[in-house]
């Protein structure tokens, strides 16, 4: 092979091909983010999925920041590919729709931790979650997640305002944590990761 | 077979070259008039199109295209015809000229072609013709236009300084021109190598351990993680790469290499460019995309300093002394071009799009498995194709294995990026095109491996004699389980049990360490006595590194593998809690850190070593060239001195 021009030719082919038929027709198929809109059975219209707002969207920088995705996936698997609809990560499959407003898609490569993307319906409760990223081996013993300890302030007398109790053993005496902003975020965050509707309407 | 052919008059030594034969100008010619051509076609068509079927008037879609066909399209390319025909008239071309001429048409037809398309699909309700990517375009040209005005005047000159030199010599001029260029990019690239083992030390610690620093939040495991791979990818993997790739064209093609001073200050950039990046991750501002964690402004000053070293490289393919382009010379002209297309294309569609979602996804990914397939694989492969055969003193078994080898590399790899998706929610189609082209990829990895191994036959002895063919031959048959195992990963069948499993994990550093990284210490083992006039200076901290390096790898990979496979298995029955599993991946867990400590051991002593010998005494030029002699003269190709 003498030519430079026929390598280059074939060089230059050989990936445009590949970024037309991945990248560009699959945006093509799937479209921009348009929601989709219907009435339930009360006459009400129902838009899914929502943007998220405020609190939500600052956690998710928060979540991007703090590198989650290196450990916790977010997208549930089909039925019988894999348990993931059985060990409860969601009713269905994960679906296109549940992520045209996330820019990034937070999908994850790794489960080092359980997937993330119904936590809001699996474990709704805010004490649970802030004492889990404080240090999460309070709730879950044997994590190997890292603590979260510098998004807390830790007081030895009940403050006033939102504060969670920490056990008793775990400074050896009583403590609360008093959660910064960007720990209410996240928190605001997790609460809005459920992927909501049945796979009919979603598809 | 070339078509340009040499002059029959013999020409005195020195002398310029003679105006190119009519025939050369007007195929460069012919391509820029057809690919002009081919712009009005379909800006017309787009205007036939949208006047005529209903469903597409006022389209913004195709009344872009046909403005974007028209400004960057048809008129460039029209003006550098007309500009051709009348250096062709004055008689001031070469064979240079022609070559860049229609590289330039051509590329640049296929680049409005993409834009336009991306811009038509990706900005459906636009309302601009000039978007961010067309501006984009402009002015990267614009950046490269003075690089190449130089390559059309000074192309020609590099030529004229060949005289009737002979091989070794030669060797030892091409060699002596990449010095200061291949020290400072590799230097830099040790230099990543330690601060990157130290961040994986630290992020594999963190895992199974994860009270240890762990109030320090820029160290958290999610910013050091990310730290680490970006410093290994782009500081010590593309600086080694890269370095490397300055002295195989140097080899290749035969002449001195050129803009040295630029692609010094290039590298200088570029460490600039990877710590800043680097800083931004551990500070929090990574746009937690994988791979591609850097954000874009230090990001796309990378894809700049890369279309210098495309120019570079362009002018030493098309600049070459040897008339027949050797196999590894296309890995390395498809490895410099490919990376920066990458890149400016995932910097377009993840920063500059407006569409999020799972398509975004799919970008991620093509770009990621391509960073692997399309820069590290080919100039792994370009190493050892050059130093096997170099080092042996035997030429390589098969050169019709080599073209099938690289030809179905180039088709097949850029479509394996969808497997790292597969179960994921996107259309299913785009993952079994995934899948299908990781299977076709034992094709060119069986006839690689066919080719290396027929090549060595009859010669292991020498490993015990050369630490360099002890690193490429331990980097290439690692290219080829890894390989393997790669394909069969793509089966949903296993994938299902292994996806989200440390079992990726073992399967990415055998790719980017065992066949990547061991290939380059490999090459720098041989390269830098040669660009630099100095021997090692202990050949027992190379045999420590070696050592050092080549068990911890396998330490790494057996322990993750095994504990990643039964991790997967635990997983896939839904009565095992999450924690239970966690508990069984401990140990293996910890292996990997012990693996890692050996090899950041190794790396350290390579470091230490580097330094020791680039600050120890220098070789006499003359000694060089006469125990180049002396070593030539065991090999085929050179005539008796």
């Amino acid at each position: 092979m003498n030519r430079p021009f026929s390598l280059f030719f074939g060089i230059l082919a050989t990936v445009m091909l590949s970024l037309m038929g991945l990248v560009v027709l699959p945006s093509w198929q799937l479209g921009g983010p348009v929601a989709k809109t219907w009435d339930d059975e009360t006459g009400l219209a129902v838009s899914y999925p929502q943007r998220l707002e405020n609190e939500a969207l600052a956690g998710r920088a928060v979540y991007r920041a703090e590198g989650c995705i290196y450990c916790h996936s977010q997208q549930v698997r089909p039925e019988g590919f894999g348990v993931d609809i059985e060990r409860g990560y969601g009713e269905r499959r994960s679906v296109p729709l549940d992520y045209i407003y996330q820019d990034p898609p937070l999908l994850g490569t790794m489960r080092t931790g359980p997937d993330l993307s119904n936590i809001a319906t699996r474990q709704p409760s805010a004490s649970w979650h802030h004492l889990h990223f404080f240090d999460s081996r309070i709730v879950s013993p044997g994590s190997i997640m890292p603590p979260f300890r510098y998004l807390y302030d830790v007081v030895n007398e009940e403050p006033k305002g939102e504060s969670y109790a920490l056990p008793a053993d775990y400074y050896g005496h009583k403590a609360w944590i008093v959660p910064h902003q960007e720990a209410r975020d996240l928190f605001a965050y997790v609460e809005a990761l459920h992927q909501d509707h049945s796979l009919e309407r979603v598809q | 077979m070339t078509t340009h052919s040499a002059n029959p008059k013999p020409q005195p030594a020195g002398a310029p070259a003679p105006p190119a034969a009519p025939r050369n100008g007007r195929f460069s010619l012919g391509v820029l008039t057809g690919t002009s051509v081919a712009s009005l076609v379909v800006a017309g068509l787009a205007a036939v199109l949208e006047r005529a079927v209903p469903q597409f008037q006022d389209s913004t879609g195709l009344a872009l295209l046909q403005d974007d066909q028209l400004i960057f399209g048809a008129v460039p390319l029209a003006a550098a015809a007309a500009a051709l025909t009348w250096m062709l008239r004055a008689g001031r071309s070469g064979r240079l000229v022609e070559e860049a001429a229609s590289l330039l048409g051509l590329t640049w037809f296929c680049l409005s072609l993409l834009l336009t398309l991306a811009h038509t699909l990706l900005f459906p309700r636009a309302s601009m013709a000039l978007g961010p990517a067309e501006a984009w375009v402009a002015a990267s040209a614009g950046l490269l236009l003075p690089g190449l005005v130089r390559l059309i005047r000074g192309g020609t000159a590099v030529r004229a300084q060949a005289t009737e030199e002979d091989s070794v010599t030669t060797r030892a001029v091409t060699d002596a021109s990449c010095r200061e260029v291949v020290l400072t990019w590799y230097v830099s690239a040790v230099f990543w190598l330690v601060a990157g083992s130290l961040l994986a030390l630290l992020a594999s610690y963190k895992m199974h351990s994860p009270y240890f620093l762990g109030d320090a939040r820029w160290l958290t495991f999610g910013r050091v993680r990310p730290a680490h791979l970006n410093t290994m990818i782009y500081g010590w993997g593309s600086m080694a790469a890269i370095g490397t790739t300055f002295w195989l064209q140097g080899r290749l093609s035969r002449i001195r290499l050129p803009y040295r001073p630029l692609l010094v200050v290039a590298a200088i950039y570029w460490n600039i460019v990877v710590a800043v990046g680097t800083y931004q991750v551990l500070a929090g501002e990574s746009t937690g995309i994988e791979w591609l964690e850097f954000p874009p402004l230090p990001a796309t000053a990378l894809t700049l300093v890369f279309a210098l070293l495309f120019l570079t490289s362009l002018r030493m393919l098309v600049g070459r002394r040897s008339g027949h382009i050797y196999v590894s010379h296309w890995y390395l002209f498809g490895s410099v071009f490919w990376f920066p297309f990458l890149y400016l294309a995932a910097m377009v569609a993840m920063h500059v799009a407006p569409v999020g979602g799972t398509v975004k996804g799919v970008a991620n990914w093509w770009f990621a498995h391509n960073v692997l397939g399309l820069w590290l694989t080919p100039t792994g492969l370009a190493s050892a194709y050059y130093l096997i055969p170099k080092i042996i003193g035997r030429p390589i078994h098969s050169y019709y294995l080599s073209l099938v080898g690289f030809w179905s590399l180039a088709l097949f790899y850029n479509w394996a990026g969808s497997h790292h998706l597969i179960g994921g929610p996107v259309p299913g189609w785009v993952v079994t095109l995934g899948i299908v082209g990781s299977i076709m990829m034992f094709i060119p990895v069986i006839t690689v491996a066919i080719n290396h191994h027929l090549t060595m036959v009859g010669h292991f002895s020498v490993l015990r004699t050369s630490p360099s063919l002890r690193f490429v031959v331990f980097g290439a048959m690692s290219y080829t389980v890894v390989s393997v195992q790669g394909s069969l990963l793509a089966l949903r069948s296993l994938n299902q049990t292994t996806h989200f499993t440390h079992y990726t994990i073992a399967h990415a550093h055998l790719g980017v360490y065992a066949f990547f990284t061991m290939i380059m210490f490999g090459s720098v083992y041989y390269i830098l006595p040669r660009v630099s006039g100095r021997e090692w200076w202990s050949a027992r901290l190379i045999r420590v590194h070696f050592w050092t390096c080549a068990v911890g790898i396998t330490i790494y990979f057996v322990s993750l593998t095994w504990g990643g496979y039964f991790q997967g298995r635990m997983m896939a029955v839904p009565e095992n809690s999450h924690l239970a599993v966690v508990r069984y991946t401990l140990p293996y867990l910890r292996a990997r850190s012990w693996a890692g400590s050996l090899m950041t051991i190794g790396h350290v002593s390579f470091a230490y070593l580097l330094a020791r010998t680039l600050l120890g005494p220098r070789v006499r030029p003359e000694a060089k060239v006469a125990a180049g002699r002396r070593v030539a003269g065991a090999g085929k190709e050179v005539a008796a001195p």
